[in-house]
């Protein structure tokens, strides 16, 4: 069964306590709260398209939520350097800055996309147009065919041919 | 309002534009009429009579026209397209707002795929008519007086033998106009038709491949096709038959003027340049005289457009607000039913003339729980439509709070009121916007509290993007489960103070129906509640049962009551007992309420995000 049945319906506001998260020589995440010191098994940033910084949900490693943090800014610094590594890791979302070629594959009735991001040149495969996420035009997502995501922080502002390449899909 | 008057009135708040587009319009045609002055003149007094100064400068006049043409039919298309566009919004955008107005006895009445083609289809014809034809009619007949005058003052026999085809023009046009009105009309129903058919069978795909219909359903496609075919092979029959004789009768018109002004400059009655100007004009004096033949066909369109068109803003919704209504600062929740009556009369196709509802007197207490039971069409969802004033009651009252349901603000009435079906209903978009769709102005606090509460969050943690994730169309990438209980944290965000839920559990599985049990004792607390379902275990709780048999009101009272009488309800609670007992016996484990599982909580998508990481992470 996904999800408890008798959750807690409070929700427990991690940065409004000394919230402190350190990392261990193992790598793993450590959250210290009220005196208390827990495990981080999971963080999960509620709202990963439209607010990177806002409400990141902290899970123990049974998958139970500790607490949400409603604002990084309201961590001390040292915590929140951890905090944003760690969800910049597990959040890498490649920025894409030029489209070089579309290519339409007939077989599958995908496409591969040749573009320049902000980590290098990639070929994203791309299954169908409903992989591109145009809700919040002019910035971009696609997700390629292995579940990856992509962003064009904002179209218009692509260089004239990669728009003219994109024109038919916005 | 005449029916041009109508559609013309669309152009108001566009007035000086459209003053604009005319007068370029205008300018245009006058324009237009030059050239062939200046071609009699360039041929009889500059090449006939070797003047190369003069041929000079009206070459150089003649190009500054057509320059000027060029200009100014930029200017003016352009002009045009944004008219075009504007209109096309507001009749668009007029015609969506009635219809979102509108009752349900409207779209009962309708195939979706019918209203659909009217707001797409039928409306583009409009702005086709409105910002196109219109003015094309007036720039027509301005050419053709134009053109008239100059023809009758440059020769009187020539001009009178080149009208000779008008009255035969004339005939045939009224005519056709008689055939294109029966076709054009069957034609729009067949492409209606179409509409309606792929709606119905591209939502309910997984029935068609279910039963393996997929072959019955080509072929039902195929019929319909053909029938577009047919319709319009018919339309263009007319067409092929009508415009080119059209043609041919006007260009008839052409030869003899050529035949008899040719013979007349031979004579010496007339110059070379002036036959030239006359068949010049006489040209452009049969473009207008054909597009105003071609404008019947145009009128058949729009009026038969215009018709649907204005057939729906016409319709008023028989669900009115009050002209003075009652806004209730708090509703308390109590509601009575006073000797309610309701049928289907008139409301399209549930009219059946057979009462949906006899004589219903109940009064529920605020928050209290009714749970209504009873078979198939014993008017259950009619008794919480009518709660909800999608219909109103043809014979007695419905009181909330002490005030008839038709004095109050339906609108403020509406805003306190909260519904979970059975199907719930995800709009393209995100977890997040769902959620927030009945409160927009929500919180994130608050939007994470309701979907705790509804036993959402947890699940909505798994998805990569949690409450950023899209949910496709109609949320088809969640399952029955999630699905359900999204549009209970929906419900739970409004904070209504009445609710109904129209078999909410009854799509889901075991498993998931627990989730939402729970998920809804805590949305029914301090509401009044009207809980409709089939499974019988799930009102248990509820405070009183109402058992509805052919529209009536035959038991009431709590399970336990119910259960001492020998009733409807104790004998649907022993079925629903027998079938659990049977799955007991052939599985050795049941469900134990007589619950047969639909699993369709399989998962409708990819769960990337449990192992604490979305698709980059993995790759990273």
């Amino acid at each position: 069964m996904d999800g408890d049945i008798e959750p807690d319906l409070e929700i427990r506001w991690l940065d409004e306590c000394e919230v402190q998260v350190e990392r261990d020589e193992n790598n793993e995440l450590w959250l210290i709260c009220d005196g208390q010191r827990m495990k981080i098994g999971r963080l999960v940033r509620l709202l990963p398209l439209t607010d990177k910084s806002h409400y990141i949900s902290v899970l123990d490693t049974d998958g139970r939520e500790i607490g949400i943090i409603r604002d990084l800014q309201n961590i001390e610094p040292a915590s929140r350097a951890i905090l944003w590594e760690e969800l910049e890791r597990i959040y890498m979302m490649p920025k894409i800055k030029r489209v070089r070629r579309i290519r339409h594959e007939k077989a599958s009735g995908g496409m591969v996309w040749e573009v320049e991001t902000d980590i290098g040149a990639m070929e994203l495969h791309i299954p169908n147009t409903d992989n591109i996420y145009k809700a919040r035009y002019p910035r971009i997502f696609i997700i390629d065919e292995d579940g990856r995501r992509y962003e064009i922080p904002n179209c218009d502002a692509l260089d004239s041919r990669s728009r003219r390449l994109l024109a038919r899909y916005f | 309002m005449s029916l041009i008057g109508r559609l013309v009135s669309f152009l108001r708040p566009y007035a000086w534009q459209a003053i604009l587009g005319l007068t370029l319009a205008v300018t245009l045609t006058w324009l237009s009429l030059v050239p062939p002055m200046l071609m009699r003149i360039l041929i009889d007094d500059a090449i006939m009579k070797h003047n190369r100064v003069l041929l000079l400068w009206l070459t150089i006049a003649l190009l500054g026209v057509y320059l000027a043409s060029t200009l100014l039919s930029m200017v003016r298309n352009y002009l045009m397209a944004w008219l075009g566009q504007r209109v096309l919004y507001d009749l668009r955008t007029r015609l969506y707002e009635h219809v979102a107005n509108l009752d349900m006895s409207f779209f009962e009445a309708r195939r979706s795929g019918q209203i659909m083609s009217r707001i797409t289809g039928d409306v583009t014809a409009l702005e086709q008519f409105i910002v196109h034809n219109v003015p094309s009619i007036l720039i027509d007949l301005i050419t053709l007086v134009g053109i008239a005058i100059v023809l009758f003052r440059t020769n009187v026999h020539l001009a009178l033998i080149a009208l000779l085809p008008a009255p035969l023009l004339a005939i045939l046009t009224v005519y056709y106009r008689e055939l294109a009105i029966v076709v054009y009309r069957r034609l729009w129903n067949v492409i209606a038709e179409m509409h309606s058919f792929l709606i119905e069978t591209l939502s309910g795909i997984k029935v068609i491949q279910c039963f393996n219909q997929e072959e019955r359903e080509v072929k039902r496609f195929r019929g319909r096709c053909e029938r577009i075919v047919r319709s319009n092979l018919d339309a263009a029959r007319l067409s092929t038959l009508f415009f080119p004789t059209m043609g041919f009768i006007s260009t008839f018109g052409l030869m003899l003027v050529w035949w008899i002004g040719g013979n007349q400059v031979l004579d010496g009655q007339i110059t070379i340049g002036v036959l030239t100007m006359f068949t010049m004009y006489l040209r452009q004096f049969y473009v207008p005289v054909q597009n105003l033949t071609y404008l019947n066909d145009v009128w058949q369109r729009t009026a038969a457009a215009a018709e649907r068109v204005f057939e729906i803003l016409d319709t008023k919704p028989e669900i009115e607000q009050p002209s003075q209504p009652i806004k209730l600062s708090e509703l308390k929740g109590e509601v009575v039913f006073d000797r309610v009556s309701f049928s289907y009369n008139g409301n399209g196709k549930r009219d059946d003339g057979v009462p949906a509802l006899r004589d219903i007197s109940l009064k529920v207490r605020p928050g209290e729980t009714i749970g209504i039971v009873g078979r198939s069409g014993a008017g259950k969802t009619t008794l919480t439509a009518l709660v909800a004033r999608f219909y109103d009651p043809k014979e007695g009252r419905i009181l909330i709070d002490g005030h008839d349901l038709r004095q109050l603000d339906l609108k403020a009435l509406r805003e306190k009121m909260g519904v979970v079906l059975q199907e719930p209903f995800l709009f393209h978009g995100t977890i997040y916007e769902n959620i927030a769709y009945g409160r927009p102005n929500a919180t994130m606090e608050e939007i994470i509290k309701a979907a705790k509460a509804a036993n959402a969050h947890q699940f909505i943690l798994n998805f990569p993007d949690a409450y950023d994730t899209y949910v496709g169309e109609r949320g088809t990438k969640l399952s029955g489960g999630e699905r359900q209980r999204i549009s209970i944290a929906r419900a739970i965000l409004r904070d209504p103070k009445i609710l109904i839920l129209d078999e909410a559990t009854s799509s889901v599985d075991s498993e998931s129906e627990y989730a939402i049990q729970k998920a809804l004792e805590r949305l029914l607390k301090g509401r009044t509640t009207f809980a409709i379902a089939h499974r019988l275990s799930t009102l248990r709780n509820a405070d009183r049962l109402i058992v509805l048999d052919s529209g009536r009101v035959v038991e009431m009272g709590t399970h336990e009551e119910l259960m001492q009488r020998d009733g409807i309800y104790k004998r649907l609670v022993q079925i629903q007992a027998m079938l659990s007992n049977s799955l007991l016996n052939d599985n050795g484990n049941g469900k134990g309420d007589g619950d047969l599982d639909s699993s369709n909580e399989s998962n409708a998508h990819n769960r990337e995000g449990n192992d604490g990481s979305n698709g980059n992470a993995s790759r990273a």
